[in-house]
Parts: structure tokens; C-alpha cells; sequence
């Protein structure tokens, strides 16, 4: 059924990236889950014809919308203001994360983790999402000349800090040898 | 431009690297990047770094540390995905024409219509109008809360709550968050919208998005107060005095372009009535099938039904039978043989437990007492369970017997011969491939049958797991696969399907059998458990089911592998012995389901017994020693007795014996030097009176031989057991023995047993019961005592009852 693939197709296609997603925002798997299990079901509530053009901006903004809403409602988390999040981002990164942050060749996300929010928020959805500058401009409400910088920014810190990265860890080792 | 320098703070570099400028409108910006990486080479290297990091952090975001969805929600998903198509497309065309059917077609409809009115709101998440969607969405869930904090409860508990080793409530959770979207979205469109909204024929009443099956469970009911609407506007609905009940009953109807006429909404309202006629608290077709002790809030009507009629005629059902349709097929009991004539007895095991919980219903919920022809005592006696040791060693049952004084005919001795199956451990139990066989004709729509039908199975499959398919027949009018066989690792859309059900049309059982058998062929497991599971009201009463044919296929498909068993639900129309017929025949139980703790205790902590059978065609013979018991008696097993060439014979068919479940059977020994007679046959003139030729309490009784086959095996074992009679009293047996013997005793009294003296009365039977309690764990024990106290309450007293009509 033509429904089915539909529903199936966008759930195979963009789950990792939306869970990934949600767990930043919400910062608790379970949590990230619960969004988005809902945001499929209110996708499946959608006329096919009137989401499927913009079927990314709209799955990561209900999405969104929803991690928020969970906030703000539940009051189970506390607000996230920019700061907080990172923290608190990195004080639930699961074991698995965190050693594979501490791994030298994967400190990458580590290093993510430790940018400010908005720019770790549209790197997410650029390179893990796959959007466009437009549509993550729709998720995040903010204009596409926005994403564009948080994107240009966040990628140059984030190659910057690499680079600092390395040349630490080379200092490590060269002191251990 | 042509001045345009490099610059790494210029985003535009990256909008370039990723493909950003790509389209025709940025061709002037794209010219100007382009014309300065070919002229500069830092701006190249610059450009390549940012690719470089993109594609890393791309491959380091898609290695991140997956999460996943539960197979419950990816579920939930997969149904919610469907349900509409299923509800339109696999529905029978032939059911259409039914009220309730019609209108889940109406609500189907007005699911349609609910999209339309969404999606203006939400379906467009462009930057322009996009950000009002976020806010009609957190509106859309805000709103209710003022209502209830339930609702918030219902949804958010779910993030701190779910864990996926708590299936049970996380399914129901699931179910109910996907309705409770639902819900919520309406209801709160006429708090946004304002009352002016209802008259928007597009507008959809709140209760009428509700499916039937989301009202049945706790967390879902919480969901529907939480509504506010849904109990308020039904009422509405039903009452129509009520102001606004137009309008709703139009809204109801469907969008003004939809050719449906508003006469489906009507009938929606029909179907709804029904529940305004159940007690107060019952919102939305939501009796409270939970509740326990509470028989007024249960689906029986106690009404008129308060004088305990009782007749004690052998093959006669009294007055009511003329309106009720439950029959019984009178068995007679079985009489005492005489030891040195016949001294053999063979019959196969009966694990059915049906006519114990028939019997509690009419004892507690219709204050009657049973016909004796519902009475089977053997099924009473397996009903509970007994401390029968676990098997050692390779077979696959233990067999325990004990000798006491018969309470009702102190110089008899009772024999109590039990069985237990082995124990498999719910790790290593086979997987089952089941497809439930679900009458959904008009009889079944009654809160007793459909919808504890569908509460039940939600039961089971909350059990069962990826090893495990499920497919759901549905016959009436005609029959249809609602459900494909789907494996349990898509929970929710088989609860999904369970909920959708709607009962209407006449029963065709035949047809369906025959579907729910093919279904079961075609996903066969090999070395698993494969079962139809019927679940009716036992009304096979339209199209070619003669019984002999019904017979014939069941005994045809169990050669298959495919196995039935059979559930019966609600009271009034249940054809008792052809439900009990057909399990027998398919290598299966009968059970009746009364309640949902019977579900639960027939389908979920008996699930191992219901599901696994570890032996089949299991048969016992029991030899008698003429030396030392004058006659005998089987008591119960009226309609297992086998002849006794079938003990041996290994095509002849006999009952399965399930994993941790228990046996028992009860034979009533007359010793030699007792006065005994056959009643109606006179004493023999060239006998010699019996003397005990072995002496006393060190005699071997009589010697037990078992047969049984592997669950898919062809040839049998048997086993066999000498049982000796130590002397003791009922009283100083075990605790189980007593209890055995104050179930035997009280159905022997409902039976108006022939066999029980003047002396033994029910007060006998509850003493005791008393007595058998022991630990009662599970309580089963305790809840025959009261059924005995109640029944005690409704006894006939000595002054005579006014005879049937016609007996005696």
C-alpha cells in the first residue's frame, strides 16, 4: 500500500537523524523516543500530498516543536537555555558516546558537543538531517542567511578546535614517550 | 565583485561547499565564489577543509551511538500508518450494512475530515506561515491541560516512564498516547474555535474520533475524562433533549462534499446507546470490565434474575430456556461398575476449566443456580491448581495419587490420581503461531463478548514476543483476514487490529474456520506451537455448519499440526457443548471467559498451559483390584471416557496436557465388605458376598497406566503406577485432597448427583472448602469458598420445590 510506503519509507529514512535530534533537545533518550514516536503519528494524521514536498523541515520542525513542548510543559527538564544544554548534552552523552568522544580520531562530536546549541542545532540537521539551509531555516525559525553562519561558524570552530585537539593529544603522547 | 577577497569568515563559502548556491537564483553569488577559488588557492584549500569537515562530521553523526525506536512504537507507527486503509479496505463489504460497522465507516470519514482541518493549520511549515503550525501544535496540546492535568500525566509520564522492559503498560501507553493525540486534537478545536465551530458540518464531535477498543483499559479511560468531551458529548448524542445534540449529530455526519448522509452519524449514535443503557460511570462504551467485586457494575443485569430457579430433571432445562438460548448437553453421569465385571476404566485427561467460571457467572453474576448439564466436574477440579510435584527425568508429567474417605459416602474411598505437566520456562517455550478465530456477529456486540474478547487478547499478546505470530479471522456475515499473521515484534498494530474490531452481521462460523485454518497452514512453525483460537459466543447458526462437517475439518487440520482451542464469552446464547466439541476434536481447550480475570488467568498465567502442550493424546486406564474394591466410579470425565481397546490405540484421539498445568481426576471406590447395590439392578443370586482378600490399609488399590505422545509425535509411552490405600480419612488427607474433594462434592450437589447421601450438604462442601484453602496464593481457592457460601444463600430449602413442568 501506497500509504504504508510512505509512512515506512520516512520513518526508515530520517529516525536516526530525528531521534539523535530530539535526544539533544530533550537530552533524555527516552524522552527523545516518546517525540518522536509522536511526531510520526501525527505525521500519519497528514494528507500524504501536503507534507511529502517538505517532508524533512516538517518531520524535524513537529519535532522540535514537540521536544519543546515537552519542556515547557512537563517542567521535567529544566529550561534549556544555551548554556545548560551543552551541559547538560554532555552530562547525559551515554558511555558508548563519550568513549568514542574520547577516542582521539573521535572527538569530533566531543568537540560538538561544546559548541553553542544553535550552531550544534543546524549542524545537526545539515549533516546528520540532511536539510537544506531552507529548511533548517524553517525548523529553526530563523532566516537562511542565519543558517548559513551558524553552519560557516559552527564548522570552522569545530575544524579549529580539531586542530587544537590534535596537536594536544600529540603533546600527551609525545610526554608519555 | 571582480574585488571580492577571500574572507573565512564569509559563510557563504560554506553555503558554496555544500551545494547551497546550486540553484538558479544564486547564480551571481556562485559566480563570485567560483572566480575566486580559481584565483585564489587558500580559498580552495579553504573550501576542500570545510568539505573535509563536513563529510567527517556527516560519518561521525551517523556512527554516533544509535537509538531506536521500540518495536512498540515503530508499531504503534506502522498501525496508525494503516489503521484508516484497514478500517475502509479490510472490513467486509458485506458487514457494511451494519450499524456499528457503518459507523466505523462514519468515523473513518470523519477522520478524513480531521486531516483537511489540520492541515491548513500545520501541514505547511514554510518559514512565512510555518511557525504558527509550532504554535496551533503546542495549542493543540496546551489546551486540555487546564481541564485535566491527566492529560499531561497520559503523555508525559511517558518520557520519564517508558522503558521498553515494561511492555505492558508501554503498549498500552503507546495506544493510548496515538489516541490520545487524536483526542486531544479535537478537543480542543472547540476551545479555539469556539462553539460557531460545531456548526462546521467538517467539525467532528471528540467521542466520535474515539475508537472502540481505546475506551477498554485504564490508562485510555484516563485519557477520555481527560477529554472532558467525551462522556459529555455521547450524552449529547444519545440524549436528544440535549441542547447541542444536533448540532454534534451533524458534526458527526461528515464533510458537506462526502456522500455519507447524515444518517450514519445517527446510527453511530446508535451504536453508542447501547452504552447509555450500562451504569452511570460508564462514559463512552466503557463498562468498567476491570472491576472486580463489583457485580452490579458488571455487564450482567441481575435484574429478575434474583430467585434462584432450580431444576432437577435430567435432560430438561427450566422456563428460562424458552428465551435463553444457552444450552447443555445433559450428560449422565457416570455410575459404579462393579469391580470383578468391569474392572478397567480408561478415559483421556480433560484440561478445560470452561464450566467452572459458567458456573461462578450464574452463581454470582445472574444469582442462580446453575443447570445441573452446565456442571462438569472434572472441569471444576482442573480449574485449580494442585501441588503436584514437578516431573523428574524425561517425562514429561508426574502423577501423584492419594486415597481418602469419600466426604459424601464416608465408607467409600476417594481416589484423587493428578498429573503435572512439566514446566517450561517462558525463555525457552516454543514459539506460537497463532490465529485467533473472533466471532464478530451482531450477538457479540455486548460488552460481555466483543470487547472482553478484545481486552483478553490484548492480554495474551501483551505475553508474547518476536517469536511469535499473530493473525485475526473475524467471521460473521462472512469472513475476512483483518489481521495477516504478523510477528508480536509489531505489538501495538496487532492491539491496533484487536481495537478496530466491530461486531455485526450473522455468524457464519464454518466459513471462517476454514480461513483461520489456512491462515495457520500458511505460516506454519515448524516445531512451534500453531493454533486457531476461536473466541465466539458459540453461535454457529447461519450457513453450512453442520456440526459432523465443523467435526470433520477440525480433526483434518489437527492431523495439519494446526491445534484449536476454544474460548467462550458471554452468557445467553452459548452453545456450550459444541464450543467444548470442537476444542476436544481440534487437540484443544475450552475455556469460558466471564471476566478479565478469567482472561488473565486463562490466557496469561495459564498462558504456558493454554499454548504448550508437552504431551498429546494423553490417556489413562486404571485397573481396579476386585480383591480389594467392590466397585467403582469415575467422577466428571462424563464425556472423556474412552473404550478400552482406544487405550492402546494409538490413532484414537484423546486430551493434551500444556506446561505447568495440572490434572486431576477422582474415582469414588466402594471396598469389598461395604453393603453395596446397584441401584436398579438387583444383587446377584450366585455371587458370593466379597471379603478383602489382601488385607486393609497395605492393599494395592489399583494400578494407573498412562499413555501419552510427544506434542509431535505419532507414537505413544506409557507409564504406569500401583496405588495403595493407607486407611486415611478425608480429613486427614492433604490439604489439596480436601479441596479436590469439596470441588467434587459441590458439583456433585449442582449436578443433584444420585450418588450423594442424604447426610452431605452444601454446608459439607464449605466446610470443606475451608479446610482445603491451604496457602491459596493466587486466591482461586478463597473465591470458591464464597461461590459456595453464595450458593449456600440460593440453595432450595427443605419445604419442595415447585417441579419443573413435566419431571418427575
Amino acid at each position: 500500500m501506497n500509504e504504508d510506503d510512505w509512512i515506512g519509507a520516512a520513518l526508515a529514512r530520517h529516525e536516526p537523524a530525528l531521534l539523535a535530534y530530539a535526544r539533544r533537545l530533550t537530552g533524555d533518550p527516552d524522552a527523545a523516543r516518546d517525540v518522536v514516536q509522536d511526531t510520526f503519528l501525527k505525521l500519519c494524521r497528514q494528507a500524504r500530498s501536503n507534507v511529502e514536498p517538505h517532508l524533512a523541515e516538517w518531520l524535524f520542525t513537529v519535532c522540535r516543536n514537540a521536544a519543546h513542548d515537552l519542556h515547557r510543559k512537563g517542567k521535567r527538564m529544566s529550561a534549556l537555555s544555551e548554556d545548560q544544554m551543552a551541559a547538560r548534552t554532555a552530562e547525559v552523552e551515554d558511555p558508548a558516546s563519550v568513549a568514542a568522544a574520547s577516542d582521539a580520531d573521535g572527538g569530533m562530536l566531543a568537540l560538538l558537543a561544546k559548541l553553542p546549541p544553535r550552531q550544534q542545532e543546524a549542524l545537526r540537521l545539515k549533516f546528520h538531517g540532511g536539510l537544506s539551509y531552507k529548511e533548517i531555516a524553517g525548523v529553526m525559525q530563523t532566516s537562511i542567511g542565519n543558517v548559513g553562519f551558524l553552519v560557516h561558524v559552527g564548522l570552522r570552530s569545530l575544524r579549529e578546535r580539531m586542530a587544537v585537539e590534535a596537536v594536544r593529544q600529540n603533546e600527551i603522547h609525545g610526554g608519555a614517550a | 565583485m571582480n574585488t571580492y577577497e577571500f574572507d573565512p569568515e564569509d559563510p557563504r563559502l560554506s553555503a558554496y561547499a555544500f551545494g547551497e548556491l546550486d540553484g538558479p537564483e544564486h547564480a551571481n553569488e556562485r559566480a563570485q565564489i567560483e572566480a575566486l577559488l580559481a584565483k585564489d588557492e587558500r580559498a580552495r584549500a579553504f573550501v576542500d577543509e570545510l568539505r573535509a569537515t563536513g563529510a567527517e562530521l556527516e560519518r561521525k553523526l551517523a556512527g554516533e551511538p544509535k537509538l531506536e525506536l521500540s518495536g512498540s512504537q515503530r508499531a504503534a507507527i506502522a498501525s496508525a500508518a494503516v489503521a484508516p486503509a484497514r478500517s475502509t479496505l479490510r472490513l467486509l463489504p458485506s458487514l457494511r450494512s451494519y450499524g456499528a460497522l457503518a459507523a466505523a465507516a462514519s468515523v473513518v470519514a470523519a477522520g478524513l475530515v480531521a486531516v483537511r482541518v489540520w492541515k491548513q493549520n500545520d501541514a505547511h511549515p514554510n518559514p512565512k506561515d510555518g511557525y504558527a503550525i509550532d504554535e496551533s501544535l503546542v495549542a493543540h496540546v496546551d489546551m486540555p491541560a487546564e481541564q485535566v492535568p491527566a492529560t499531561d500525566a497520559g503523555v508525559f509520564d511517558k518520557a520519564k516512564g517508558s522503558r521498553d522492559g515494561d511492555l505492558l503498560a508501554k503498549n498500552e501507553r503507546d495506544i493510548a498516547l496515538g489516541w490520545k493525540l487524536d483526542g486531544a486534537a479535537e478537543a480542543d478545536e472547540p476551545r479555539e474555535l469556539g462553539l460557531n465551530k460545531l456548526k462546521d458540518s467538517s467539525y467532528r464531535g471528540p467521542g466520535d474520533s474515539l475508537p472502540p477498543g481505546a475506551s477498554l483499559d485504564g490508562s485510555t479511560e484516563m485519557t477520555l475524562n481527560s477529554l472532558g468531551y467525551a462522556g459529555t458529548s455521547i450524552a449529547a448524542g444519545t440524549a436528544p433533549s440535549t441542547p447541542g445534540a444536533p448540532a454534534l449529530a451533524e458534526a458527526a455526519g461528515v464533510e458537506p462534499n462526502s456522500t455519507p448522509a447524515p444518517s450514519i452519524g445517527l446510527e453511530l449514535r446508535a451504536g453508542g446507546k447501547r452504552v447509555s443503557a450500562s451504569p452511570p460511570t460508564g462514559s463512552f462504551n466503557t463498562p468498567n470490565l476491570g472491576g472486580r467485586g463489583d457485580p452490579a457494575g458488571g455487564f450482567f443485569s441481575p435484574a429478575g434474575e434474583s430467585n434462584g430457579e432450580f431444576e432437577d430433571s435430567r435432560g430438561r432445562f427450566n422456563q428460562r430456556d424458552s428465551f435463553n438460548r444457552e444450552s447443555y448437553a445433559h450428560v449422565p453421569e457416570n455410575d459404579f461398575r462393579l469391580s470383578k465385571d468391569d474392572p478397567l476404566s480408561t478415559f483421556s485427561i480433560d484440561v478445560d476449566t470452561a464450566s467452572y467460571s459458567n458456573v461462578r457467572r450464574m452463581l454470582v453474576q445472574e444469582n442462580r443456580l446453575p443447570e445441573p448439564g452446565a456442571v462438569r466436574i472434572e472441569e471444576m477440579l482442573n480449574y485449580f491448581r494442585y501441588a503436584y510435584p514437578a516431573p523428574e527425568g524425561t517425562t514429561p508429567f508426574s502423577v501423584t495419587t492419594e486415597i481418602g474417605s469419600a466426604p459424601w459416602a464416608p465408607n467409600h474411598r476417594l481416589v484423587r490420581i493428578g498429573l503435572r505437566g512439566k514446566d517450561i520456562p517462558v525463555a525457552e517455550r516454543k514459539q506460537n503461531n497463532l490465529v485467533f478465530l473472533l466471532d464478530v456477529s451482531g450477538s457479540m456486540d455486548d460488552p460481555a463478548k466483543l470487547p472482553l474478547v478484545q481486552r483478553s487478547l490484548r492480554l495474551l499478546v501483551e505475553q508474547l514476543d518476536e517469536r511469535d505470530r499473530v493473525a485475526i479471522v473475524v467471521y460473521a456475515g462472512s469472513e475476512g483476514l483483518v489481521l495477516p499473521s504478523t510477528s508480536c515484534m509489531s505489538k501495538a498494530a496487532i492491539l491496533c487490529a484487536i481495537d478496530n474490531l466491530k461486531a455485526g452481521g450473522s455468524t457464519n462460523g464454518g466459513a471462517g474456520i476454514k480461513l483461520a485454518y489456512k491462515t495457520a497452514r500458511e505460516n506454519l512453525l515448524k516445531g512451534g506451537t500453531n493454533r486457531v483460537v476461536l473466541c465466539t459466543d458459540g453461535d454457529f447458526n447461519v450457513g453450512t455448519t453442520s456440526e459432523d462437517e465443523l467435526v470433520r475439518l477440525i480433526e483434518e487440520e489437527r492431523k495439519s499440526g494446526v491445534f484449536l482451542s476454544v474460548l467462550g464469552f458471554g452468557s445467553g446464547n452459548l452453545q456450550d457443548s459444541k464450543m467444548e466439541l470442537l476444542a476436544d476434536k481440534g487437540n484443544g481447550n475450552y475455556a469460558y471467559v466471564d471476566s478479565l480475570e478469567e482472561a488473565r488467568k486463562v490466557l496469561v498465567a495459564e498462558m504456558g498451559g493454554t499454548l504448550i502442550p508437552i504431551a498429546k493424546d494423553v490417556k489413562l486406564q486404571i485397573e481396579f483390584n476386585p480383591s480389594y474394591a467392590q466397585a467403582w466410579r469415575l467422577i466428571g470425565y462424563e464425556n472423556r471416557v474412552l473404550a478400552h481397546q482406544d487405550f492402546k490405540d494409538d490413532t484414537k484421539d484423546a486430551g493434551e496436557l500444556g506446561a505447568g498445568t495440572t490434572v486431576t481426576a477422582l474415582y469414588e471406590v466402594v471396598p469389598n465388605g461395604v453393603p453395596f447395590e446397584i441401584p436398579g439392578v438387583d444383587p446377584l443370586r450366585y455371587q458370593q458376598p466379597s471379603v478383602p482378600t489382601i488385607a486393609g490399609a497395605s492393599g494395592e488399590l489399583l494400578y494407573v497406566k498412562l499413555r501419552y505422545k510427544q506434542p509431535d509425535g505419532d507414537t505413544s509411552t506409557e507409564t504406569s503406577v500401583p496405588v495403595s490405600d493407607r486407611g486415611l480419612s478425608v480429613h486427614e488427607a492433604s490439604t489439596d485432597f480436601k479441596f479436590a474433594a469439596s470441588v467434587a462434592g459441590f458439583g456433585m450437589l449442582l449436578r443433584k448427583s444420585v450418588h450423594i447421601g442424604e447426610a452431605f450438604d452444601i454446608g459439607d462442601v464449605q466446610r470443606l472448602a475451608v479446610e482445603g484453602l491451604g496457602l491459596d496464593k493466587e486466591g482461586y481457592r478463597s473465591e470458591f469458598a464464597t461461590l459456595v457460601a453464595k450458593a449456600r444463600t440460593l440453595w432450595p430449602q427443605q419445604a419442595p420445590e415447585p417441579a419443573p413442568s413435566g419431571v418427575k
